[in-house]
């Protein structure tokens, strides 16, 4: 999949604050840690860690955040320097701290800089290559690495007003491509037209991406947008994304001749759909789920889910998340016979109890 | 495209080629993002978050998938495999289960680079018995020339591009702003069967240095607007760039413009297998020393001159006065002297080829100009 990105930075969206206030929660723990320096590493698939600190999340190749106990930020990317005017303009960082190196090698350069000979060294992101950590052990040999990704990620999974914000955005778009995927007219029309066409409406908003995996007739699994014919039921997992945060929203649209022979399935579906949207407590979402197991559903529960990955390796949640501002997503899965059904949400949890971002 | 046909022998080949060079078993680790290895050895498009093959010398393939979809779709599809195993979320099951194989050796590892570093040490405690050995120099190297399977795949691509120009042409004359003008190119190569597309664009003048995803700038007269277009078909990408103006080009634009068009030409007539890559790139920034633009084709102001295309948008090699590599027939270049130049900006012109014996066959048919919209 490939990756569009965006660089423009709203700042009546995410101030120059917001990313302060990250930055200091980051070197508290530093401090806590006796941690020296901060790598953050990310590439165009999981950029969502740097994005956290410094606005920027690379369309293309990789990028290193170096962050100082001082809360001195440095960004090094693969990119070339002539990339470096419009990345000034999405980023707190200043522009002399912006430095371009293949293999993001001159990390270490800044580590030197920054007066770091030798000690405890934190990095972030499950995917740090291989090739620069050999790279940092031969610089800084004795030093001790330690990985930060889990409690980095536990930070993230709640949300500030400015990453809520952004959220609801792509749940915003995430519901106008679902109602051009769920309107009576799709039947007998090909997949990919009528996903070019959702997918427009993600775009042409301001969505960086889009993503959608579907089934209908026949297929009983999940797939990418193809030309087939929709026939008898659609469903569909779509993840949109603005400004690097991501909605997930899942439906199941019948056909008049399948709703006839069907009339069952449609019904449980309707209720769980009512269930989950009209769940405001933990306890009535808590029954939501206890009552679609029971019936057969497959149930996964993801968080975070923005700034965070389309298709993340992420582990499912055991537990309904209940810590204010968490956002997360919740779907569920159910093959009747050959045919497919899902639905799912992007949900905050809220001062009392829970918002579905994508109703 | 068959297994007996097609990924039998990709498989056999990738096996020969790696006992020569010192390789037992092959293991391939693909994400999201660079899905392009089992397509080329099973044609299969993975929908999960990642993909694993296993290769082992005896010719047999096993696959980890990442989704109920994954395991349902190759265990119908790909009837041949050896095995297909879930992976659970914690990155466990698929490398526990190929402990029974008794790996040794020397392991060629693809996508090392991507492995999350969980799986990457799970590896190492369970195949303690190998070495890992990158494989993505062999892996290049074989995918580098194209059959002819491949090249309709690509030429399909090529025909989508110039039809996506097209649309960025009208959008632009529209009036739209950038994130429309590229929601609409998008749709376009969609409904067209592309499965991806890669693109990017610069909306302005002389302060755009580079291009970028889009902003909501509507292009003014005056503006050039450059984009970059990449539709994938059945895996296989092709390239097209170009700029236009809106509205009258200046003097300078035209001028800048001319120089382009010359250094891509003084590129594609030099080109046939067997040519150094570094002539091509050398052709092309000839045109622009002779201009006095030299420092223009430097590492501060472009990345490369063109590069290989294929089952990922940017395959080497890439095109550089340094590179040591030579043409080979059935490679599929894009040729862009792509750079930032003064009083005009950033420009772009390239088009995606495939080289022959005797020259190029020149893939997208879009017009080489600087249009006025």
């Amino acid at each position: 999949m490939m990756k569009r990105g965006f660089i423009h930075w709203d700042k009546r969206e995410i101030r120059e604050e917001d990313f302060q206030k990250r930055k200091e929660e980051v070197t508290a723990k530093m401090k806590e840690e006796g941690v020296a320096c901060l790598l953050i590493y990310g590439d165009v698939w999981q950029c969502d860690d740097i994005q956290y600190l410094s606005n920027f999340n690379t369309y293309t190749r990789d990028c290193l955040l170096v962050l100082s106990p001082g809360g001195k930020l440095s960004l090094v990317s693969s990119m070339t320097p002539r990339d470096r005017e419009w990345i000034v303009g999405c980023t707190p960082v200043p522009s002399q701290d912006i430095s371009f190196s293949a293999g993001l090698v001159k990390g270490s350069d800044i580590m030197k800089k920054g007066g770091f000979t030798s000690g405890k060294v934190g990095f972030v992101g499950r995917f740090f290559p291989k090739v620069l950590f050999d790279h940092l052990l031969k610089e800084f040999p004795g030093s001790e690495f330690v990985d930060l990704s889990e409690w980095y990620r536990t930070l993230r999974c709640t949300k500030d007003a400015a990453d809520i914000q952004l959220v609801k955005r792509a749940a915003l778009l995430a519901e106008h491509a679902a109602k051009v995927l769920t309107d009576p007219g799709i039947f007998k029309k090909k997949v990919r037209r009528v996903s070019a066409q959702a997918e427009w409406a993600v775009r042409s908003r301001g969505g960086e991406d889009y993503s959608l995996l579907c089934s209908t007739q026949k297929m009983a699994v999940l797939d990418f947008p193809d030309d087939r014919d929709i026939q008898g039921y659609f469903s569909f997992s779509l993840l949109s994304q603005y400004k690097g945060a991501w909605a997930v929203i899942a439906r199941t649209t019948v056909s008049p001749t399948t709703m006839k022979r069907r009339k069952e399935d449609v019904r449980a579906y309707s209720a769980l759909v009512s269930s989950i949207q009209g769940a405001e407590r933990l306890e009535d979402l808590e029954k939501g789920l206890k009552a679609a197991k029971a019936r057969g559903w497959d149930v996964e529960m993801k968080s975070p889910v923005g700034p965070d990955v389309p298709m993340s390796i992420t582990p499912g949640l055991e537990e309904i998340p209940r810590k204010k501002n968490m956002v997360f997503s919740l779907t569920f899965q159910k093959k009747m016979d050959q045919d497919l059904f899902i639905y799912g949400e992007t949900l905050c949890v809220g001062e009392e109890g829970y918002e579905v971002l994508t109703a | 495209m068959d297994f007996k046909k097609t990924y039998q022998p990709r498989m056999t080949f990738f096996s020969k080629t790696a006992r020569e060079n010192g390789m037992g078993s092959l293991f391939f680790y693909s994400n999201v993002w660079r899905r392009e290895m089992p397509r080329y050895l099973a044609g299969f498009n993975f929908t999960g978050p990642f993909n694993i093959l296993l290769v082992t010398p005896d010719g047999k393939m096993r696959m980890g998938v990442s989704s109920v979809s994954d395991y349902v779709k190759a265990k119908e599809e790909l009837p041949w495999l050896e095995e297909v195993i879930l992976e659970d979320p914690t990155l466990g099951k698929v490398v526990k289960a190929w402990e029974k194989l008794g790996l040794t050796g020397n392991l060629g590892v693809s996508g090392m680079d991507l492995i999350p570093v969980a799986l990457l040490k799970q590896m190492k405690r369970v195949f303690g018995g190998v070495t890992m050995v990158s494989l993505t120099e062999m892996e290049n190297r074989i995918r580098l020339t194209k059959s002819q399977e491949e090249l309709k795949r690509i030429r399909k691509a090529a025909a989508l591009a110039d039809k996506a120009y097209q649309t960025f042409l009208d959008s632009v004359a529209d009036g739209r702003n950038a994130y429309e003008i590229m929601a609409d190119v998008e749709r376009t190569v969609k409904r067209g069967g592309a499965e991806d597309n890669f693109m990017i664009v610069g909306v302005g003048n002389t302060e755009v240095m580079a291009m970028a995803p889009p902003t909501d700038r509507v292009p003014v007269k005056g503006d050039l607007i450059r984009t970059e277009i990449t539709p994938f078909v059945d895996g296989y990408c092709a390239q097209i760039c170009r700029s236009c103006v809106k509205g009258k080009p200046t003097k300078a634009q035209i001028k800048g413009f001319d120089i382009f068009l010359r250094s891509e030409e003084e590129a594609i007539k030099i080109m046939k297998a067997g040519v150094p890559v570094a002539e091509v790139a050398k052709a092309q920034n000839d045109v622009f020393r002779a201009h006095g633009l030299g420092d223009y084709v430097t590492v501060q102001y472009t990345r490369t001159r063109g590069h290989a295309l294929g089952l990922w948008q940017s395959e080497p090699p890439i095109i550089n006065e340094e590179s040591k590599a030579v043409l080979k027939e059935n490679q599929v270049m894009i040729v862009h002297p792509n750079t930032y130049i003064p009083d005009v900006g950033y420009l772009v012109l390239g088009d995606a080829m495939i080289v022959t014996k005797d020259g190029v066959e020149i893939l997208t048919q879009a017009d080489r100009e600087l249009k006025s919209v």
